[in-house]
């Protein structure tokens, strides 16, 4: 937890689950056990100690927003240490920690706040050495105290533990985690008062006790918390006398019901690390009525009671739905609230992430841009916004929009470009748009480089493989220099983001962004040029295959039956010529694989491998094994 | 008359009502709202036998509540995504059910009728069954069938002993009468 924003965030959190577990439990409270009473508090313990958001989900997703909203409103203003404006809050620890010092007033407020978990954490061991240290001067029991505690131990088959007895105390108490110690008043002591103690003993409620205290620690400042806290302790005490009167039997309930009546005038000690029979007038009271309608819950209630606690637990990892974008109101706080809404969204894919780049370019839609725009773009957005690139089409043949040669760069750094397609009656116009896409908690796009426009002309044979401007940036090039020639290749990967038909506009597709697209389909474009610079011949009979190895083991070159030909495969692309001596020696071919499958990610199994053969004449000049991934041939 | 036969039937039918869905678009034509009205029915004639049944009233008009809201919204077509009031409720209701058929089960035992066991197994399996269908569980298709095939099963079976119970509750009832009619007579 770095900052101020994020306790708050989590304080909230465990408040709101605190809420429903209240009036959960008083919906059931006369309907099941104590022991359910206490033990759903366990869900409540998950949730303090689980950061806010850990699986992207709130129980309120508005909050979150609402929060972040005011955080950026504060701290635009302020020059704060701990925090930044524009980048959203995530808890990733639920325990303070600090990168530097404080320099803005929500930074010094965080101090504050570590600082009183701190000090909470220093009276509750001062206090449990002091009280340590008294005791350690007590006196022990006597021998008829001591037989005593020795027989109702016996008899409700519990540990005996070691006793003291303190002059002027008023009630009886168990002290210590480890090894306990039951403190006891100078005056004579029931039988059922033991019992109680005992059974603190046997269940370890003072640890019990200890954990509280330190999640409590942790929320120091939030009263409601502190409410939350008092109300589960009052359930163990509550806890310990359903187990107490679940040993004792008829007229010894009523006498135990009378014994608590009584300290309902008397102070109670409320110490670190300390359990103790009386905890106020107004709890006994509550007590006393749950011991007249005790009744041994009947077997079979564990069943439902874990099954409602499985239940639950969703609650505890955040169940709300993960933040959706709000549409901006004219208010300058609906604004912020609609930028904060698209600060947290988070996608997970980076189809996903394009998918509401483009789609933000195309409709002019600045949420969406937010919306995957990197955290150190946001400070300056309005000017980013400004900057966009205006983009059209008029060609969404076979797709909205295309994404070309995406390529890690760097750890979590894709470069690639967006290509929107105009059409008119002579060319093919494709706009680029070069892009870059960096994960941050989702992923995060902006825009790389210059945008550039490419045209094709509609009449030029072999210009159209694909709709590729073979002059645009290439995924990559490579120029190899072979036994008798020299080939230079590009390539060039296209990536189709799944996109749905908008039916109710003329079967268009949909302009509405989707953070879970993926890729639903690719395809990979290779324009080979060869130049021979073999010997002369006087007639040439060529042959030029290019073949995909994957998964391969033996290649099969289509062949050119009869002079003349030209063809161009399926698998694997052949041009043969039949020319005289006036060939300018040099071959141009084509080569194409799709990949239908979808995916999230961008390695989509496009083939790296190629065999790629030139015979002039019958007989085989060339033969090379090309891997596109390490640049290498041979 | 006894109502107490004809309570449990009426029980049986909620039982019937809230597992099956009959939908025509969004507008579920037996809503679960109504399965629970006829539960809260039925709670002041089981009391007459098990008092502590009159616990589950205020969970009743809740669960009603929930229902009738969530019916009205879906109807007109509005999903309000608030995941943490369904799960809520869902706790609510797998406690009610449980503790309404622990109590027809304890009756059932008083009046020495053989259903008691079973009502308290298909129970344990129903409750079982509603908590495993809220987890996360990405199921296979034939997964998925063997899942609702079980649910099918312990719904039907559930059913049925509940309607046999009530039968022989009927029967019971019918037998009590006659023998008052002969003390009297005699």
């Amino acid at each position: 937890m770095r900052n101020i924003w994020g306790f708050l965030i989590q304080t909230l959190e465990v408040s709101l689950l605190a809420i429903l577990l209240l009036i959960l439990k008083h919906l059931l409270k006369d309907k099941l056990s104590p022991r359910w009473q206490y033990g759903i508090w366990s869900i409540l313990i998950l949730s303090i100690l689980l950061p806010a958001g850990l699986f992207g989900t709130y129980l309120i997703p508005l909050l979150d927003v609402f929060i972040e909203a005011v955080k950026t409103i504060c701290e635009s203003h302020l020059h704060s240490s701990y925090t930044q404006a524009y980048v959203a809050v995530i808890n990733t620890s639920v325990f303070p920690y600090f990168t530097s010092f404080p320099s803005s007033i929500t930074d010094v407020l965080f101090v504050i706040y570590a600082a009183g978990i701190l000090s909470g954490m220093i009276k509750y061991l001062k206090d449990y050495l002091s009280l340590k240290k008294l005791l350690h001067k007590a006196e022990p029991v006597n021998e008829r105290v001591k037989k005593q505690i020795g027989d109702v131990a016996h008899r409700y088959q519990l540990s005996p533990c070691k006793a003291v007895v303190v002059e002027g105390l008023s009630s009886v108490f168990v002290f210590g985690i480890f090894k306990p110690v039951l403190v006891l008043p100078q005056e004579e002591i029931d039988d059922k008062i033991l019992l109680h103690e005992l059974l603190h003993v046997r269940y370890k409620d003072s640890l019990q006790n200890v954990i509280w205290s330190i999640l409590k620690c942790l929320h120091w400042c939030n009263p409601f918390l502190h409410y939350v806290f008092h109300t589960i302790s009052n359930d163990l005490e509550a806890l310990c006398d359903q187990r107490v009167l679940e040993h004792i039997q008829g007229e010894e309930r009523r006498d135990y019901g009378r014994i608590l009546l009584a300290m309902t005038n008397e102070k109670y000690p409320h110490a670190f690390a300390t359990t103790s029979i009386s905890n106020g007038a107004g709890q006994i009271k509550k007590r006393i009525e749950a011991i007249t309608r005790f009744k041994k819950y009947p077997k079979g209630m564990g069943l439902v009671s874990v099954c409602i606690g499985i239940l639950l637990l969703p609650l505890v990892l955040g169940s709300g739905s993960s933040v959706t974008m709000i549409e901006a109101n004219t208010s300058d706080f609906g604004q912020q609230l609609s930028l904060a809404s698209t600060r947290l969204m988070t996608m997970p894919n980076v189809a996903g992430a394009i998918d509401y780049y483009t789609k933000g370019l195309l409709t002019n839609n600045d949420a969406y841009i937010m919306a995957v725009m990197p955290s150190s773009l946001q400070s300056e957005y309005l000017s980013v916004l400004d900057d966009l690139p205006e983009v059209s089409i008029s060609y969404p043949n076979e797709a909205l929009y295309r994404v070309l040669n995406l390529k890690e760069t760097a750890d979590h750094v894709i470069e690639g470009f967006l290509v929107f397609t105009n059409n008119s009656n002579d060319f093919i116009t494709s706009t680029y748009v070069p892009i870059k896409l960096t994960k941050e908690i989702g992923w995060k796009v902006q825009q790389n480089g210059k945008v550039e426009q490419y045209e094709l002309d509609r009449s030029a044979p072999f210009s159209q493989i694909r709709n590729i401007h073979w002059d645009a940036p290439a995924y990559g090039t490579y120029h190899m220099e072979l036994e008798n020639g020299e080939t230079d290749i590009s390539v060039h990967r296209t990536y189709i983001v799944q996109n749905e038909t908008d039916y109710f506009n003329m079967g268009f597709y949909s302009t509405k962004p989707n953070a879970n697209a993926i890729f639903e389909r690719s395809y990979q474009t290779m324009k080979i040029k060869y130049t021979y610079t073999g010997d002369d011949f006087d007639y040439y009979r060529i042959e030029s295959a290019m073949v995909d190895k994957a998964d391969k083991d033996v290649v099969r070159y289509p062949t050119c039956p009869q002079n003349p030909c030209t063809s161009i495969g399926s698998d694997g692309s052949i041009r043969a010529y039949a020319i005289d001596e006036n060939w300018d020696r040099t071959i141009e071919m084509y080569h194409t694989s799709d990949v239908h499958e979808s995916s999230s990610e961008i390695e989509m199994g496009l083939p790296d491998i190629f065999d790629y053969r030139v015979r002039i004449n019958w007989e085989t000049v060339e033969e090379v094994i090309l891997d596109l991934k390490e640049d290498h041939y041979e | 008359m006894n109502e107490y036969p004809k309570a449990v039937s009426r029980i049986a039918v909620s039982y019937l009502i809230l597992f099956f869905s009959f939908k025509l678009g969004t507008f579920e034509c037996i809503p679960h709202w109504i399965a629970y009205w006829m539960i809260y029915n039925t709670l002041e004639t089981i009391a007459v036998y098990e008092k502590s049944v009159m616990l589950l009233r205020s969970l009743t008009v809740l669960l009603i509540g929930y229902e009738l809201i969530s019916w009205l919204l879906s109807a007109f077509g509005v999903m309000i995504d608030q995941s943490f009031l369904t799960i809520f409720f869902l706790a609510l209701s797998l406690y009610l059910h449980y503790q309404l058929l622990t109590n027809l089960a304890d009756i059932a035992q008083r009046h020495q009728c053989s259903q008691a066991k079973r009502i308290r197994q298909l129970r344990d399996a129903r409750t079982l069954f509603s908590t495993i269908s809220v987890l996360p569980i990405s199921w296979n298709m034939t997964g998925m069938i063997i899942f609702i095939a079980i649910g099918l099963i312990i719904s039907i079976w559930l059913m049925r002993t509940l309607y046999t119970y009530s039968y022989d509750e009927k029967l019971l009832v019918r037998k009590q009468a006659q023998i008052a009619r002969a003390m009297e007579s005699s």
